[in-house]
């Protein structure tokens, strides 16, 4: 599979009150072609940012991209000006957010959100983005459309908005879709709808995903690849596969732990100890070691380097980088 | 495979209450209730609905020409002849107050429309993007309401003749900052919103999120601020008139109305003669007051109809 988007040794900083915060800290992976991938991970590790990064959105003054190159389709983001990224965003990237009771504007109609959208991108002119918005409101599940484009925001259900979001970012036939807990926000069985819906619009325009979720079950749902992010960092790429059945770093093993499961015995809810370290904070060694209950000397001084296991794996953690040196 | 929206259709009450619904009623009509609960508001819109119609209509319902001197009849009170008395120079009272009407609201809404302008463009801005931006702008804002305006007002209008021209651009700059600082405050709270950043990963151009989606939900303060900042320059252009540096006679406004009549043998003697123009403007100014509460509360949708 080609890649589409290829991440190379981002880093994103904020400067507060003269502290430099790493909210992502040199981050490398790459997203294929119609190829869904989560990005995991606990408030502020960096999951946002990064995605706000690809769309060069990172909040100004304050944050900065300090290195890096985000590649999509052969071309590096971070050298377009913020003219031509005008015409990146919503046409080759869309991305939808959490909270869809706030993500549309509740003075504008559905139909006003859409069409500005469709004719600034595709250059179409009004009666054109007009039966384009209608058909992307049928498409995400809308029996009257057209009645569905005078409506303003506050009458739609959450679940509702959040397929306008959903038709407003699939409207321009993006390239890859960012969604930012899309579901997070929902009801359990709304929540199974948008996925299911989220599934067969990627399928149907071959549309990459990257999904920014701390929940692993919409992982299992959706995503084909893993990957865990802890403090700023990949701590481990994985297959979905892989990554349930063979959790190598002890992070993710943490996390899968602390989901409650339906099958087997019930046991005790495992939880990982301790916090993640507060922005900002300068940890020798291992981010994770405090919180690690393998912890060795070594974590405490070195810090780990993503090490790759095969094509499709990679773990940041020396418990594997031993293992390594004695084969 | 089933499609989502099949699953849409059988259970989704919302979307199907949806269809009952008229569209378009909602946001208007709740703001249509809220206000017409308002009694002094619905008082305020009829009579400012009545002054500017006979403002727009005076040639039709003036009885006399407003420039016509009949020296022999002046001051002459209220009756047959006069409905409200004449003038010093023996002008209708009554066609004078509706063409000064005209004069009085235009001043009112064209330098309210100027500063309007003025404050939205640059509060806009400044709370948009921040930053340096916006200490440069506020600071410049801080410095115009600091400038003794009454002074400088009355030196400009010394020094431009005091045309109609003059004094609404006179009042639209000085007008304008209270304007700014509400307009920023409301876009500084406004660009944090979720369907702001939603719009920017949407490819939106920033001047399009600005005058657009920011704008357009800012619009129920300006349009407050804007009804109340009329009757402040109605009252402003009184005041200028009264010290002889507003409108200029013979063109009547209800200012220089009242300052022809300032002298006090001519108020003791023909009660007429300042007690209309001055009751027109206290109206009128009481009014917009009314009308721009009424809109405030309609407006908020903290408050609840």
């Amino acid at each position: 599979m080609s890649n589409l988007l290829e991440i190379k040794n981002l880093r994103t900083h904020f400067v507060k009150n003269k502290r430099i915060i790493r909210a992502v800290d040199g981050i490398d992976f790459q997203i294929g072609k119609g190829e869904t991938i989560a990005l995991v991970g606990e408030s502020g590790c960096g999951k946002s940012m990064t995605s706000l990064s690809i769309m060069g959105l990172v909040p100004s003054p304050g944050g900065k991209i300090v290195e890096g190159e985000i590649i999509l389709d052969g071309v590096n983001l971070l050298d377009l000006t913020e003219k031509e990224m005008y015409g990146v965003r919503g046409k080759d990237i869309a991305m939808i957010f959490q909270e869809p009771m706030t993500s549309l504007n509740p003075v504008l109609t559905i139909g006003d959100q859409l069409t500005s959208v469709i004719i600034h991108h595709l250059k179409l002119s009004k009666k054109e983005a007009n039966l384009r918005a209608i058909e992307m409101l049928e498409l995400v599940g809308f029996s009257d459309p057209t009645k569905m484009m005078k409506n303003y925001p506050h009458r739609l259900s959450g679940g509702m908005r959040q397929r306008v979001m959903i038709a407003m970012a699939m409207s321009c036939n993006p390239k890859l879709l960012i969604a930012d807990e899309p579901t997070t926000a929902l009801d359990v069985t709304i929540q199974a709808q948008v996925l299911e819906l989220m599934k067969e619009l990627s399928k149907r325009f071959s549309t990459s995903i990257l999904l920014i979720t701390h929940d692993l079950g919409v992982v299992s749902e959706l995503a084909e690849r893993v990957v865990v992010m802890y403090a700023g960092q990949i701590v481990e790429i994985a297959t979905i596969e892989d990554l349930f059945d063979d959790p190598l770093h002890p992070y993710t093993i943490g996390l899968i732990n602390s989901v409650p499961s339906i099958e087997g015995e019930i046991k005790r809810l495992q939880s990982i100890e301790g916090n993640v370290p507060a922005p900002g904070s300068i940890i020798q060694g291992c981010k994770f070691a405090a919180r690690c209950s393998h912890a060795f000397d070594r974590c405490w001084i070195e810090e780990p380097d993503l090490l790759l296991m095969d094509d499709s794996r990679a773990v940041r953690c020396f418990l594997y980088d031993d293992e390594e040196a004695n084969v | 495979m089933t499609l989502p929206n099949q699953v849409e259709f059988t259970n989704r009450p919302t979307l199907l209450e949806d269809h009952q619904l008229q569209p378009h009623d909602s946001i208007w009509r709740v703001m249509l209730r809220k206000y017409m609960s308002n009694k002094l508001a619905v008082i305020g819109a009829i009579l400012l609905f009545i002054i500017i119609g006979s403002a727009l209509f005076a040639p039709w319902l003036a009885p006399q020409d407003p420039s016509k001197q009949v020296l022999l009849d002046k001051l002459s009170p209220p009756g047959d002849k006069y409905i409200l008395g004449a003038d010093n120079l023996g002008r209708d009272t009554l066609s004078r107050l509706l063409y000064g009407a005209r004069v009085s609201l235009l001043v009112g809404f064209a330098s309210v429309a100027g500063s309007i302008f003025i404050g939205t463009v640059i509060g806009a801005v400044a709370g948009y993007y921040g930053g340096k931006l916006d200490a440069v702008l506020m600071r410049f804002v801080d410095a115009v309401i600091s400038f003794p305006s009454l002074f400088l007002l009355i030196t400009l209008v010394t020094i431009f003749e005091p045309s109609l021209m003059t004094l609404i651009a006179v009042f639209a700059i000085f007008g304008w900052t209270g304007t700014a600082r509400l307009v920023r405050g409301e876009f500084l709270s406004l660009r944090s919103a979720e369907f702001v950043l939603a719009a920017r990963t949407l490819g939106i151009r920033n001047s399009r999120i600005i005058f657009s989606h920011i704008l357009s939900n800012a619009m129920g303060p300006i349009i407050v601020s804007a009804t109340l900042g009329i009757g402040g320059v109605i009252l402003a252009e009184a005041a200028l008139s009264y010290l002889g540096l507003g409108i200029q006679p013979p063109i009547p406004s209800w200012g220089n109305m009242l300052q022809s009549a300032q002298n006090p043998q001519v108020m003791l003697g023909a009660w007429w003669y300042p007690l209309f123009p001055g009751f027109m403007i206290l109206i009128t100014v009481l009014a917009f007051n009314f009308v721009g509460d009424g809109l405030r509360d309609a407006f908020d949708p903290k408050i609840n109809d």
